[in-house]
């Protein structure tokens, strides 16, 4: 995936990236693009291939037959049940992309323009990551569930009488469990970005008349569009295909794409429809990351 | 006299401990072209920052066309800076960097045209509009900055260093065409550098800084021919110090050096007491008989300058000189004798500290 070339780690300035290609970069090239290509043959590109072929085949029940037949696409993206669960998913997905994002920029601003101590701003916005995933998840499910901290409050405050159902096993407690989750990933992006803009740069736009927020939109945004464009393709993917959060918070009206892929081939072991409905799922999260990508190189304003 | 455009009133910023500008008064004539000159952390952008508005001064106050501007953001301030590394948007092309200024204000797309196109002719870059700026030399990259400072007609330029991160042919050669430009365009310029020779080229009023302070504003012939303190004869070009005593006899003034060796000296009004005297090496010449105003040496060593020779001589009553051979050549260990010029002699307080 492209996304490796857009890491924000490597992203300084555009002025600066050019000074340093050429030698240095073709020997990185040379480094790690022999191990990298195996790497990537090996564990993504073969069984990506073996996915694809898979969802050309047939089941007689459990058994796999190999053949070439569109069915398993076709009822992939027709069939309604799927198509429901898909639009949710994309909506959830779309929706913890923005959460992550409103979330993180305010706070990587912050670390970045005027947070004194940054690696400790860095590490305490960052830290819940270092909790395994499956444990942060059950202690969300611990706050939002029928008797669960937020609810017992609640009653306890005499706000309501019964436990409100809809916190736990819902599509919201889908998108705040996740948006949680994958939050130090979009502030890593973004703050990696905003910290290395060259403060002159807003002092130049103050200069030449832009009021805060102009600045703000012509000049900030702009130029941290390789880290909002790193932040969405690490956090949308990761989002869209999850399953293990639906599971646990989601309840039934919390499904998403990726546990009908996993029921395909865990429960009813049919693996050509469930390999196409990862060829669907794959190719939904090519298309955002290549919208993304054009973005990226949208110029911004164009008189010359 | 007509009023100037910009004031710095007893101006002070401090960051913490540090007296970063220590009391600055500075008036900047309408069209001039002025330099702040000192070494690095004297207090030159210090002083840039709150005119344009990027720092507030402790105390103090700045005045730009008659309106105090001390709590005026940087967008309402009517001037424009060229700033250290340039600044240029790197999102934005050429053309795009000049229009910002303009298209903040709101400038009707016809007249940004215009005079975008205007500007980049000024300063020669009018077929570059479309080149993205990370593609530009140094030496463009400059040109870009001050073309967009110049599009919005400012009432006031600020440069802060812009040439310093140029090479020493290509800085001679801005240093003349920015010149040019400013006189072109008639508008004022505060110019930042720390290199007394580019001050010297370019300015009309040379103001040098020290340790936070004004310590000699003026014209450039002024501040080279008559320095007021043993910082700015020092900084300023090159120079001899002579120490010494100031001695009155007989209606004549002397500098009184080691050995009972006694130089005369020209300006009488002068009090008594320790001085040091600076005389430039260019003022000095290698006699071969003793005279009033002679001190007799030993040449140390010559060096070859291409078009002239220099060389150190040592005194016999103490120190050292250095001076450039115009005569007949001198050879090391050569015994001679310095005419040392008392018309050309700057006398100054031995313990200035950089103030007048
Ligand atoms: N933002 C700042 N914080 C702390 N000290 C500063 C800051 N800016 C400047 N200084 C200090 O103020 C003094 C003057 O700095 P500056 O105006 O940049 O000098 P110059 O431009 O003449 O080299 C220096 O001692 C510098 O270290
Ligand atoms: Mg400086």
């Amino acid at each position: 995936m492209s996304a490796i070339d857009h890491s924000p780690a490597g992203r300084l300035s555009a002025a600066r990236r050019t000074r340093r290609a050429g030698p240095a970069r073709s020997r990185t090239l040379a480094l790690f693009g022999g191990p990298g290509a195996v790497w990537l043959a090996l564990f993504i590109l073969i069984p990506y291939a073996g996915i694809l072929v898979f969802s050309f085949w047939r089941t007689d029940f459990a058994n796999l037959i190999p053949a070439f037949t569109l069915d398993n696409l076709h009822r992939a993206l027709t069939d309604e049940v799927v198509r429901n669960v898909l639009l949710r998913t994309l909506w959830i997905a779309l929706a913890v992309t923005a959460v992550t994002f409103v979330v993180a920029f305010p706070l990587a601003y912050l670390g970045a323009f005027y947070v004194k101590r940054k690696r400790l701003f860095v590490f305490l916005v960052v830290a819940p990551m270092w909790v395994s995933y499956i444990v942060r998840l059950y202690s969300w499910r611990l706050l939002l569930g029928s008797d669960g901290v937020l609810n017992k409050a609640l009653i306890g405050a005499g706000v309501i009488d019964h436990p409100l159902e809809f916190l736990l096993f819902s599509p919201w407690a889908v998108i705040l469990t996740l948006s949680y989750v994958y939050l130090p990933f979009m502030f890593i992006s973004l703050f990696s970005v905003l910290d290395g803009l060259d403060k002159s740069l807003m002092r130049a736009a103050g200069d030449l008349y832009a009021a805060p927020a102009r600045r703000f939109a012509r000049v900030t945004i702009p130029l941290s569009k390789p880290g909002i464009a790193a932040g969405v393709m690490m956090v949308f993917p990761l989002a869209f295909g999850d399953y293990i959060a639906p599971g646990l918070v989601g309840g039934t009206g919390g499904q998403m794409f990726a546990n009908l892929v996993q029921n395909q081939f865990g429960t009813t072991f049919n693996y050509p429809f469930g390999a196409a409905l990862a060829v669907v799922l794959l190719a939904i999260v090519m298309a955002v990351l290549w919208l993304l990508e054009r973005w990226r190189r949208v110029e911004d304003v164009r008189v010359f | 006299m007509s009023e100037p455009l910009l004031s710095l009133r007893a101006v002070v910023k401090r960051f913490g401990e540090v007296d970063a500008v220590a009391g600055v008064d500075l008036d900047v004539p309408r069209g001039a072209f002025l330099t702040l000159l000192g070494p690095s952390g004297s207090g030159k952008t210090t002083c840039l920052n709150m005119i344009a508005g990027f720092e507030r001064p402790d105390a103090g106050e700045i005045v730009l066309g008659g309106e105090r501007i001390n709590e005026l953001p940087p967008h309402r301030r009517q001037l424009n800076t060229v700033f250290q590394g340039y600044a240029l948007f790197p999102h934005l092309n050429v053309g795009d960097n000049v229009a910002f200024g303009l298209r903040m204000k709101r400038t009707p797309k016809d007249e940004i045209r215009a005079r975008v196109a205007e500007a980049l002719e000024t300063v020669q870059m009018a077929p570059m509009a479309d080149r993205p700026v990370d593609k530009l030399s140094g030496g463009q990259q400059q040109r870009v900055a001050l073309a967009r400072a110049l599009v919005n007609r400012p009432q006031l330029v600020l440069l802060d260093e812009p040439l310093s991160a140029l090479d020493a042919q290509l800085r001679k050669s801005m240093q003349v065409e920015l010149k040019r430009i400013q006189e072109a365009v008639g508008l004022t310029f505060v110019y930042v550098t720390h290199d007394q020779e580019e001050a010297l080229v370019m300015s009309d009023l040379v103001c040098v800084m020290n340790a936070g302070r004004i310590v000699q504003l003026g014209p450039p012939d002024e501040l080279y021919h008559r320095p007021v303190s043993r910082f700015v004869a020092g900084f300023i070009g090159r120079n001899n110090f002579l120490t010494g005593d100031l001695v009155h006899d007989g209606g004549r003034v002397y500098l009184a050096l080691g050995d009972g060796v006694r130089l005369p000296l020209e300006d009488a009004a002068q009090p008594a007491g320790p001085v040091v005297v600076a005389v430039r090496p260019e003022r000095l010449a290698i006699t071969d008989s003793a005279a009033d105003d002679t001190l007799a040496a030993t040449v140390r060593g010559t060096r070859f300058l291409g078009d002239r020779v220099e060389a150190d001589v040592e005194l016999e009553c103490g120190g050292t000189l250095s001076l450039f051979v115009n005569g007949r050549p001198v050879e090391a260990a050569e015994r001679v004798h310095v005419r040392v010029p008392a018309g050309h002699c700057s006398i100054l307080r031995a313990d200035d500290h950089g103030r007048p």
